[in-house]
C-alpha cells in the first residue's frame, strides 16, 4: 500500500510541476556549489573526520545521556570556533589541536573512560572550537556562504551518526572490543597526523 | 491500483499536452501571488528558518503549536505591511534574521516548554522581520495584496506542515525528539557560522 501511494504521490508532484510557473526573482546562486563544497570539507580532511566519527563512538559507548549530548554540543561550539576565526580572534596551536584531539577522543574510546557528563562535554566542546576555528575562516571564500555552511555543518552531524552507529555495536561483547579497537586506531592516525604537522614525518 | 493509474494517466496527458508559455503571469496579476508565495521558500535564508520554527512549535505541545499556526502568518502579513508605510532598515533587517538562525535553534536545543505569551511574541517578531525582509523584493508594479497573500498562505503551510508532521513522528519514537533537537543544533551552528560571514563582510 504505501509504494503505491508513493508512487501515486510522485507521479503527482512530476504532474503539478509540468505547467509553466511563473519568474521570480531568487537567483541563489552557487547553492549547489556552496552546499557540495561544505559537505565534502570535513569528508576530505581525514584529520578532521576521524576526531568527528570519535566524538560519536565516544557518545555510543557512554551512552545516555552523552550519546546524544556530545554529537549536539559538538556543532555549536565548532560554529562558535569558526565565529571567532570568522572575527579575527587568534587562537593558539590551533594545526596542532585537531590531531590532537583525535588523540585524546581516540584513547578516550580505547581505555573506555567514563568521566563525569560535564567533564566528558567539557572537554568535547574544547576540541570543538579547535575544528570550528581552523575550518570556519574558509566560509567567507565560499560561493554561497550559507549553503556552505549547511554542508558543512551537515556533513560533520552526519559523521558524528556514523560513528553512534558503529558504537552501539557495544551492545555485544564483540562489539565493545571491535569498537575499542577502532579508538586505538583513532588514536595512532592522530598521532601521525600530529607528527606530519611538527614536519616529522611526511603528510 | 486505481489512483495510480490515474496520476499515471493524468501525468501523461500533461506532459503530452503542449502548454503556452505562462512565465510572465504577473501580466495577468495574480502573478504576484505566486510570487509571494514561492519567495521565501526559494531561498535558504528563509526557508530553512521557517522550517526551524515548525520544528520547535512541535516541541512546545499542543497549545503552543496551534497559537504558532496563526501567530506566523500574521506576523509575517504585518511585516509586508510595514514595509509599505515605514523606511526599511536593510542592513539590520539582514541582520536579526540571520540571528534568528541561533535564536530558534538553541530553544530547539533546550527543548524547554515557553510561556504561551512569550512563544506567540516570539512567533510574530520572527513573521514580521521575515516578512518586512521578503517585501523587499516588491517592486513597483508588484500588487501588494496578491503578495502579501501569497507570502502568508506560505508561511501557514509551512508552520502548519512542518508541526504536523513533527508532532506526528514525535509520538512514534522516543529517538525523534533527540533528532529534533540535533536538528536545533545544526540550524543554530549554521546561524553562528553565517553570522560572522556578515560580520566580516559587512
Amino acid at each position: 500500500m504505501a509504494p503505491r501511494f508513493l508512487l501515486s504521490f510522485m507521479l503527482l508532484v512530476l504532474a503539478v510541476s509540468c505547467p509553466g510557473t511563473p519568474a521570480f526573482a531568487h537567483a541563489q546562486e552557487g547553492v549547489a556549489g556552496g552546499f557540495a563544497s561544505g559537505f565534502s570539507h570535513p569528508l576530505t580532511g581525514p584529520d578532521h573526520l576521524i576526531a568527528m566519527v570519535a566524538v560519536g563512538l565516544w557518545g555510543a559507548q557512554l551512552g545516555q545521556p552523552l550519546i546524544w549530548i556530545l554529537p549536539m554540543t559538538f556543532p555549536l561550539v565548532m560554529a562558535f570556533g569558526g565565529l571567532l576565526a570568522l572575527i579575527g580572534v587568534p587562537m593558539p596551536f590551533v594545526a596542532w589541536g585537531v590531531p590532537i584531539s583525535a588523540i585524546v577522543l581516540g584513547l578516550m574510546v580505547a581505555l573506555h573512560v567514563r568521566p563525569p557528563v560535564w567533564l566528558a562535554a567539557l572537554l568535547v566542546a574544547a576540541f570543538a572550537i579547535f575544528h570550528g576555528h581552523a575550518h570556519g575562516g574558509e566560509v567567507p571564500d565560499a560561493v554561497n556562504p550559507l549553503a556552505y555552511s549547511i554542508g558543512f555543518v551537515l556533513a560533520t552531524g552526519l559523521l558524528h551518526l556514523a560513528g553512534i552507529l558503529v558504537g552501539l555495536a557495544v551492545a555485544w561483547p564483540m562489539g565493545v572490543r571491535a569498537v575499542r579497537a577502532c579508538g586505538v586506531v583513532i588514536a595512532v592516525l592522530g598521532g601521525y597526523f600530529l607528527a606530519a604537522q611538527m614536519g616529522m614525518v611526511g603528510a | 491500483m486505481r489512483i495510480t493509474g490515474l496520476a499515471a494517466s493524468l501525468t501523461a496527458t500533461l506532459i503530452a499536452t503542449p502548454s503556452p508559455a505562462c512565465a510572465h503571469l504577473v501580466n495577468a496579476r495574480f502573478g504576484d501571488f505566486y510570487g509571494g508565495l514561492l519567495h521565501p521558500l526559494s531561498a535558504l535564508d528563509y526557508a530553512l528558518p521557517w522550517l526551524a520554527l515548525g520544528l520547535l512549535a512541535a516541541l512546545q505541545g499542543g497549545r503552543n503549536g496551534r497559537w504558532m499556526v496563526l501567530a506566523f502568518p500574521v506576523g509575517v502579513a504585518a511585516g509586508v505591511v510595514c514595509s509599505q508605510v515605514l523606511p526599511a532598515p536593510e542592513k539590520l533587517l539582514y541582520g536579526v534574521n540571520l540571528l534568528w538562525f541561533v535564536v530558534i535553534g538553541l530553544l530547539i536545543v533546550l527543548a524547554r516548554r515557553l510561556p504561551a505569551e512569550f512563544f506567540v511574541g516570539l512567533g510574530v517578531t520572527f513573521g514580521i522581520s521575515q516578512g518586512w525582509e521578503n517585501a523587499l523584493a516588491i517592486a513597483g508594479a508588484t500588487n501588494v495584496g496578491l503578495f502579501v497573500a501569497g507570502i502568508t498562505v506560505a508561511s501557514y503551510l509551512t508552520v502548519t506542515l512542518t508541526t504536523a508532521t513533527t508532532v506526528s513522528l514525535l509520538r512514534q519514537a522516543d529517538w525523534v525528539r533527540i533528532a529534533v533537537r540535533a536538528a536545533g543544533s545544526w540550524i543554530a551552528a549554521i546561524g553562528l557560522l553565517v553570522v560572522g560571514v556578515k560580520l566580516v563582510t559587512a
